[in-house]
């Protein structure tokens, strides 16, 4: 048998080294308080005693403590196992977003609109507005765009406006598309954001065709979303309730998702937003705050609501989710089954405003119906605001020319959360993101101050709920979590496991 | 499912040669003929089966220019050929039409090498290690075998061409770079319908010219079941009695990977890599995204598990909350999990669904309180190894209703 205790370097006094980590204390109010977090995303929970035997070299080797401080890479023994290779391989899946071009497109083929949404974030123009329509010769630019990304997957999201209102432009792009990717082989997806108050038979057959998705926003029940959703004859709740479950009927069950859009008055009623979701069967529900664009910022005194506020509604609608999941309803928060994947696995979601680097324009890219091309659909709305500081160029520019392009220079240099003051020694960095746009809309400085951040405020606040109900929930909220994470019935899920 | 031994005795005559021979039917001979075989063969590498009452009807098939004869049975009447034959099996049950068998002058056992139609085939490339597992079921031997890899060429040849599972063992198969590559290649040419499974412990992978070599073979139903015990340097060294293993075995995981390579991990159940089974899980899972498989197994209570009994001995009943953290850790993070070689009565209703019947056919047994049991025809059972000393103290026969309720659970 070998004794491995020789080859220990006796000289030493030290027997394991540090690796990077940072921590933070939870404010939990229970004994292993403080979260250690590694580079890559591997995390513990300790008490203070242990965190200070860590740092003074004082945990005893061969302890269960110690092993698993070495198995998460947090130390290591000089002289003996080398960790580099598994720590390579973990930033590896963690930034595997990188390795694609991007894959998000989104044309805007028209402003148009029915509605006028007080907090609009796009502006509209009125129904028969022109000149906010997307030429053919943009639009066919966009498509050469489309292809230049080396991603295998591509989406193509029509937004608007009202995109239906301007269908025929997207009927074009999409057959452009399909022909294309006869030769391009890549595995494509056509999503239309939509009212769905404008369908009709031969836009639903074409749809069925082209396996085209559909997304709507629904702002809750009937009262909710119509004092949202302002029409003029008043109805908009009743015509995409409508045209939901005509989607349904042609195009199958899950061919619609919807979105949510929470103004002030949506946070004093949870509950009832969460009910109208059931009750319309859908399986994820978004619970997403106001972005500070479009017509928000202008009507701000209004419509705006402090995030402290957003949170306390939040965590209030996901007791609520966690409660009806438990009953045999499936319906998952979307951004928490994100940022769920973000902490519970090697891998990151890869969804747009939880990258970093930025995901603004290097995982999604916004062609606007006047030709230009924009990093995000927050900046594009902050056009329509009056900005124009971040459009990267026009359709007609290859993409090689819009990615080089400065503006996302400046994006990316304030772009990776890892090295931006106040992100880069929270140790929650590893599971959230950067957000220059949204930085620069609200600070008109895309690095920001944190203290001033709402982005901050709100992936802290998230992230803390999520890590608090992952540590001390029971096993049934544990079992609700999980079935997000993979989307997997509650049943499936039938024991929590090894927490980690 | 009964245990069927893979060697049995005949008399056998007239062998002057060792001899790789191919079993096969005179239906067979006269419908397929050498493409019984899924590689090249002669009519030489043939053994006709032949029972006494075709032989006496029809006494000319003894010029057919095959190998040899045999007779499943004992031999009735006069023998007229010069020719290899066989007969008078100690266990007729043992060698059947399909099978490739093994014979040497001098020696009346008979060795099956392939059986058809089963999924334990397996080709044995060397008894030599470079680990010395403290558990390992087969202790290696400091010998030079290489003579397994031509056997192993050969016998691809005289398989059948159908679709089924072929294990790759040993010993460490990597010893014989050459030859299991060689051998790698020749099984995606000759046997192209059959998925191919090699057991390594994947040390010298850390070898990064493996990756272009088996990036050459590109076999698209190759895997790999590459054993970890546990998440730290320390534990697991110990347990393969190797310093410096756990890194090399780590490096190798990551050039197979980069090689696009499907890979399992296997982890032996014992006292020594229960305790951390749920961590181990957890890093299996961070640092091994790519792994296909995670298959947790029982000990096999034979070779030097039998030695380091003190060290190993733990009763799966004291691990299952364990093991039950470790399983569902896995599956509800998608990972593909299975329990290997433990019986249905010694894990909760609830895991039974992650338990496979996974013990080779001809090492295959079920024991005295396994006989009334209503779960026997669901269940691993024990290897032919197993002894009072390796039993749970909950081995148990499973009522009707007590069965119900696992195959419930597996719903």
């Amino acid at each position: 048998m070998w004794d491995f205790a020789v080859t220990l370097i006796a000289t030493d006094a030290k027997h394991y080294r540090l690796l990077p980590f940072r921590f933070m204390r939870m404010n939990t109010g229970h004994d292993r308080d403080i979260l250690l977090t590694s580079d890559t995303g591997e995390y513990m929970h300790v008490n203070d005693a242990q965190l200070r035997a860590l740092s003074y070299f004082d945990v005893q080797a061969s302890t269960h403590f110690y092993k698993d401080l070495l198995a998460r890479h947090f130390i290591y023994e000089p002289g003996r196992h080398d960790p580099f290779p598994e720590m390579a391989a973990q930033y590896r899946s963690r930034k595997d977003f990188l390795f694609q071009g991007p894959a998000l497109h989104l044309f805007v083929v028209t402003l148009r609109c029915n509605h006028t949404c007080q907090y609009c974030q796009v502006s509209r123009a009125p129904l028969g507005g022109s000149g906010h329509d997307l030429s053919e010769a943009d639009a066919q630019a966009a498509v050469d765009r489309l292809f230049e990304s080396n991603a295998p997957a591509l989406t193509v999201e029509f937004q608007g406006g009202e995109p239906l209102l301007a269908f025929e432009r997207v009927r074009q792009i999409v057959e452009w598309v399909v022909d294309r990717n006869v030769v391009e082989q890549r595995d494509i997806q056509f999503v239309i954001t939509t009212t769905l108050h404008h369908l009709t038979e031969e836009i639903l057959d074409f749809a069925e065709q082209n396996r085209i998705q559909f997304s709507t926003s629904l702002d809750g029940p009937a009262p909710l979303h119509n004092a949202n959703r302002p029409t003029p004859s008043r109805d908009s709740y009743e015509r995409t309730v409508k045209g939901i479950q005509w989607v349904r009927e042609r195009l199958g069950h899950d061919a619609v998702s919807a979105l949510t859009t929470l103004t002030s008055r949506s946070l004093e009623q949870p509950e009832a937003i969460i009910d109208e979701y059931v009750n319309q069967s859908f399986s994820s529900i978004s619970l997403r705050p106001l972005s500070p664009y479009g017509f928000a910022t202008k009507s701000a005194h209004r419509l705006d609501y402090p995030i402290e506020r957003y949170l306390a509604f939040y965590k209030k609608a996901l007791a609520y989710l966690l409660h009806i999941n438990q009953q045999g309803v499936y319906l998952s928060e979307s951004y928490t089954s994100l940022l769920l994947k973000n902490i519970l696995t090697p891998f990151s979601s890869g969804y747009v405003d939880l990258r970093s680097p930025a995901g603004a324009g290097t995982a999604a890219l916004v062609y606007n119906y006047d030709g230009y091309v924009y990093p995000s659909d927050e900046a594009r709305m902050l056009l329509e605001m009056g900005e124009d500081g971040l459009r990267l160029g026009t359709v007609q520019q290859p993409l090689s020319e819009l990615l080089g392009s400065t503006v996302m220079n400046a994006l990316l240099a304030s772009g990776v959360a890892e090295a931006l003051p106040g992100c880069s020694d929270c140790a929650l960095v590893p599971y959230c993101g950067a957000d220059p746009v949204e930085h620069y809309a609200r600070q008109a400085d895309p690095i920001g101050h944190r203290v001033f951040s709402s982005f901050c405020k709100k992936n802290m606040g998230l992230l803390k709920h999520i890590f608090g109900l992952l540590c001390d929930g029971d096993d049934n909220v544990q079992r609700v979590l999980l079935s997000w994470l993979n989307r997997r019935s509650y049943n499936d899920v039938r024991f929590p496991g090894y927490r980690g | 499912m009964a245990m069927l031994r893979k060697d049995t005795h005949f008399e056998i005559h007239h062998l002057n040669e060792p001899k790789l021979l191919k079993v096969i039917t005179l239906d067979e001979f006269i419908e397929q003929g050498l493409a019984v075989c899924a590689g090249s063969a002669e009519f030489g590498d043939l053994l006709l089966w032949l029972p006494n009452e075709e032989r006496l009807r029809s006494p000319h098939l003894l010029s057919l220019p095959v190998g040899g004869f045999l007779i499943p049975e004992p031999l009735i009447g006069d023998f007229d050929s010069m020719r290899p034959h066989l007969h008078s099996p100690k266990d007729a049950d043992v060698v059947q039409p399909g099978d490739v068998i093994a014979i040497t002058p001098g020696n009346a056992m008979v060795r099956v090498l392939y059986r058809r139609g089963s999924d334990s085939n397996l080709l044995f490339m060397t008894d030599r290690c470079n680990s010395l597992c403290l558990m390992c079921s087969q202790p290696p031997k400091d010998i030079d075998d290489r003579w397994h890899i031509e056997e192993n060429l050969r016998l691809i040849d005289l398989m059948d061409s159908d679709e089924e599972n072929l294990g790759i063992s040993g010993g460490e198969p990597t010893l014989y770079r050459d030859g299991l590559l060689e051998i790698l290649a020749k099984c995606k040419a000759v046997l192209p319908q059959k998925s191919i499974h090699v057991l390594s412990n994947g040390r010298l992978f850390q070898d990064p010219s493996w990756i272009a070599a088996l990036s050459a073979i590109s076999h698209p139903q190759l895997s790999w079941g590459i054993p970890l015990y546990a998440d730290n340097a320390e534990d697991h060294d110990h347990v393969v009695q190797a310093p410096g293993a756990f890194s090399e075995t780590l490096q190798g995981l990551y050039n197979l990977a980069r090689a696009n390579q499907i890979i399992e991990i296997r982890v032996v159940l014992n006292r020594l890599t229960t305790p951390r089974l749920p961590e181990l899980a957890h890093y299996v899972f961070r640092n091994l995204p790519f792994v296909r498989h995670v298959a947790l197994m029982g000990i096999e209570s034979t070779g030097l598990a039998r030695k380091n009994y003190e060290e190993l001995w733990i009763d799966p009943l004291d691990y299952q909350e364990s093991l039950s953290q470790a399983v569902y850790f896995l599956f509800n993070r998608g990972v593909p999990v299975s329990i290997y070689n433990l019986p249905l009565c010694l894990i909760p209703a609830h895991l039974s669904r992650f338990a496979r019947q996974s013990i080779s056919d001809w090492k295959n047994l079920f024991i005295d309180t396994c006989q009334q049991c209503a779960a026997v025809k669901h269940c691993s059972g024990f290897f032919k190894s197993h002894t009072d000393r390796w039993q749970s103290r909950g081995v148990q026969l499973l009522s009707t209703e007590a069965f119900s309720a696992y195959a419930r659970s597996a719903q």
